[in-house]
């Protein structure tokens, strides 16, 4: 007898115990999410990327990319991507409408064929633009997507472990990150495998605090499945810029918003 | 018992929690450092922490480092064995420059290639065709006079309509030349001379681009890829073009084309029309011989949006030969109905998979004597995987008419061995008997190779 309700004392306790803990999880989640991809109501960042492969050497990308958010409070965003180099993809243009919970709305434009062409829903893991970030990491993963559990405090940060409630939207077996308690940014977020081993390991290399705002103006992303590593340098971010939602349609992919891009 | 459990499941969560915890927590980046939360002192080697000020360096811009474009060489090999051609089928140095010019509020865009072809020997230039030593690509002027108006003003290359390789109410000039010979994919799109207006409102996006003279495609007249001539039974010589009719000169001779377009949910709608002249000839002048290029008058509607964990598109196309009203005339190509439905999907890691069926119908198939068959079907379906980040792409690309049991495969690699630098490889097979679309050029399978230098 006594052991049964010393186990139901327990449990209650613990139960208790997760569901504070529980809440204050999904407050960090969120606010790191909000941190990372919805600060203000729009924003541009002008990012110019080297991606390092295996073999030490070097690609560049520069891209400026235009966001927006939803009226509301749906998560929904539209980004509007113009590249600037390599040359040979110079005037090439993406838009997508995120949806969180549903597949997002992607158009690629390519100027020498005058081709808008859309995009079939595709894996949100697979490489963007040929670096190491996956589109995913650029645009967001759905924090819905993910199981999290706070494992430990310290001074700095909120240590998080989070596990994919379908393991098919993930090829991580779970990912831990850092979340920096003051400004909620994820500081350091390693990918784990099977095996427990962290193969792919982000890390922000530098934070500037713009319009209020802090955000992490350099990053970087290694891989040790592919080899190699992609350095973010963002060389350029506004916030509360004033985005027309009329921005984010098909004449923007063909006659980008000069002013808009400067 | 289940009590118990859950106990000793959350006492263990917890314990492998704290253990995962041995990993040491990263230091804070720069920038973090100083905030006003009372946090502890950094982590040794990160300082005083202040923005390290990535990306704040200035940038030279010289009026040099505005010109894009690249440097060429393209070979390719006739595998076919038409008689009459040269062997090489490509062989050919081009430089593409690039630039933008902002003028004011405009925006000037000009694109040309330089082109030295060891397969041709006439190497006199034509604004029009392209041939010679120098292809305009664009020479353009872009503006917005209003909010919701943009202008487009010159020598521009122009796409719409959901087909993948294949064109229904895209009746903007193509070069099938281009295409079967192995050129880059952009050369399929021929430039026309013509003014653009676009008008956005909330209910549809209206699109109007007029060419003051008609431009045909750059089509196969034997000059540079065989095909079967009825007239002589066999197939086409090297330098043997027929004669053609151009149908007349700028402002009598026009062509006009239209898109409204708006978004319904996810879905794209779209309306066209167009006014002007069959694109590659599609008649005879019985009187001269001549080929000629009749009126033609387009009308179609396009779908396109997701299905599934694809992307569906549809398109449809009424071709009225306003010469031919009835469809008794031999000498004049009939009304069509042209109708398409593609799927593409994702179908594994950086693997894209399409199929498209399309179908051409005769619309007077019973007052005609010329026609064999009243429908012309096509299947396509695309392959393309990438590879190796994204510097590797590998594509294949089949059509196969089961109407007319002929077929055309387009195979490439092409490799992005840097930023600079990028190698191209392909084959274009055609198979099926000489009377079928695809069988006649099977004269003209062929493989090439390129290498480009991206500045």
């Amino acid at each position: 007898m006594k052991l049964v309700k010393f186990a139901w004392i327990g449990l209650v306790a613990s139960l208790l115990a997760s569901s504070v803990n529980a809440i204050e999880v999904d407050e960090i989640v969120e606010k790191a999410s909000r941190a990372a991809y919805y600060q203000g109501k729009d924003g541009k960042a002008k990012l110019s990327m080297t991606i390092t492969d295996a073999q030490g050497r070097e690609r560049q990308r520069e891209l400026t990319i235009l966001r927006r958010n939803d009226d509301g409070d749906t998560g929904k965003q539209k980004f509007f991507v113009y590249f600037e180099r390599p040359s040979d993809v110079k005037g090439t243009t993406f838009l997508v409408w995120k949806n969180p919970g549903a597949d997002d709305e992607r158009w690629l434009y390519l100027p020498a064929l005058d081709l808008v062409k859309r995009i079939a829903a595709s894996d949100d893991r697979t490489s963007f633009v040929g670096s190491h970030y996956f589109y995913e990491d650029v645009s967001g993963r759905d924090p819905a997507m993910d199981e999290h559990k706070l494992v430990e405090e310290t001074a700095d940060y909120y240590v998080l472990e989070s596990t994919p409630k379908d393991k098919s939207t993930a090829e991580f077996a779970s990912y831990k990150s850092w979340v920096h308690k003051a400004t909620f940014l994820a500081v350091k977020t390693e990918y784990l495998g099977e095996d427990g081993e962290a193969y792919r390991v982000y890390e922000a290399l530098d934070v500037k605090e713009v319009d209020g705002y802090y955000t992490v103006v350099a990053g970087r992303m290694t891989d040790t499945r592919i080899g190699g590593y992609t350095t973010i340098i963002n060389k350029g971010v506004e916030y509360d810029i004033d985005l027309e939602e009329s921005l984010f349609e098909e004449r923007s992919l063909r006659n980008p918003p000069r002013r808009q891009l400067r | 018992m289940k009590a118990v459990i859950r106990t000793l499941f959350a006492i263990s969560s917890f314990a492998a929690a704290h253990f995962a915890l041995a990993g040491d927590p990263p230091p804070l980046p720069g920038g973090l450092g100083g905030l006003p939360s009372g946090l502890p002192s950094l982590p040794s080697g990160l300082g005083g922490s202040e923005s390290k000020g990535f990306g704040e360096e200035e940038e030279q811009i010289s009026w040099l480092s505005e010109l894009n474009g690249f440097a060429e060489v393209r070979l390719g090999y006739r595998a076919g064995g038409a008689t009459g051609y040269s062997e090489e089928s490509l062989a050919e140095a081009r430089v593409q420059i690039r630039t933008e010019k902002a003028l004011g509020a405009a925006l000037l865009d000009v694109s040309f290639d330089l082109l030295a072809d060891g397969a041709v020997s006439d190497h006199g230039y034509d604004w029009e065709t392209g041939r010679g030593v120098l292809d305009v690509r664009s020479l353009n002027l872009s503006f917005s006079p209003l909010d919701s108006v943009d202008v487009k003003l010159g020598r521009q290359v122009a796409t719409w309509g959901v087909g993948d390789l294949v064109f229904i109410n895209d009746l903007f000039p193509k070069d099938w030349n281009s295409f079967f010979l192995g050129r880059d994919v952009e050369y399929l799109k021929a430039p026309q001379d013509s003014v653009r207006l676009a008008f956005y409102n909330d209910i549809a996006n209206v699109e109007l681009l007029y060419s003051p003279r008609f431009e045909s495609d750059r089509y196969i007249d034997g000059d540079r890829l065989a095909y079967w001539d009825t007239m002589s039974g066999g197939l086409t010589e090297e330098s043997s073009p027929f004669a053609v009719q151009s149908p007349g000169d700028a402002f009598s001779a026009d062509e006009l084309h239209l898109r409204a377009q708006r978004m319904l949910g996810r879905y794209e709608l779209a309306a066209y029309g167009y006014n002007g002249y069959w694109k590659s000839p599609a008649g005879m002048d019985y009187m001269t011989g001549e080929s000629i290029f009749p009126e033609l008058n387009v009308f179609g509607a396009s779908v396109r949006g997701p299905l599934g964990k694809g992307l569906v598109s549809s398109e449809f196309g009424f071709y009225d030969s306003a010469e031919d009203p009835t469809g008794s005339d031999p000498f004049v190509r009939n009304d069509e109905f042209r109708f398409l439905l593609g799927y593409e999907q994702e179908i594994g890691n950086e693997l894209t998979g399409s199929v498209q069926y399309y179908v051409e119908r005769t619309r007077d198939y019973a007052a005609s004597s010329a026609i064999a068959d009243r429908d012309r079907d096509l299947v396509t379906v695309r392959l393309t995987k990438r590879l190796w980040q994204q510097t590797l792409t590998l594509s294949g690309f089949a059509f196969y008419s089961p109407s007319q049991n002929d077929h055309y495969a387009r195979l490439s690699a092409s490799w992005n061995a840097s930023d600079e630098w990028r190698w191209d490889v392909g084959a274009n097979l055609f198979g099926g008997d000489y009377s079928s679309f695809f069988g006649q050029f099977g004269g003209n399978d062929n493989i090439y190779l390129s290498l480009r230098r991206i500045f």
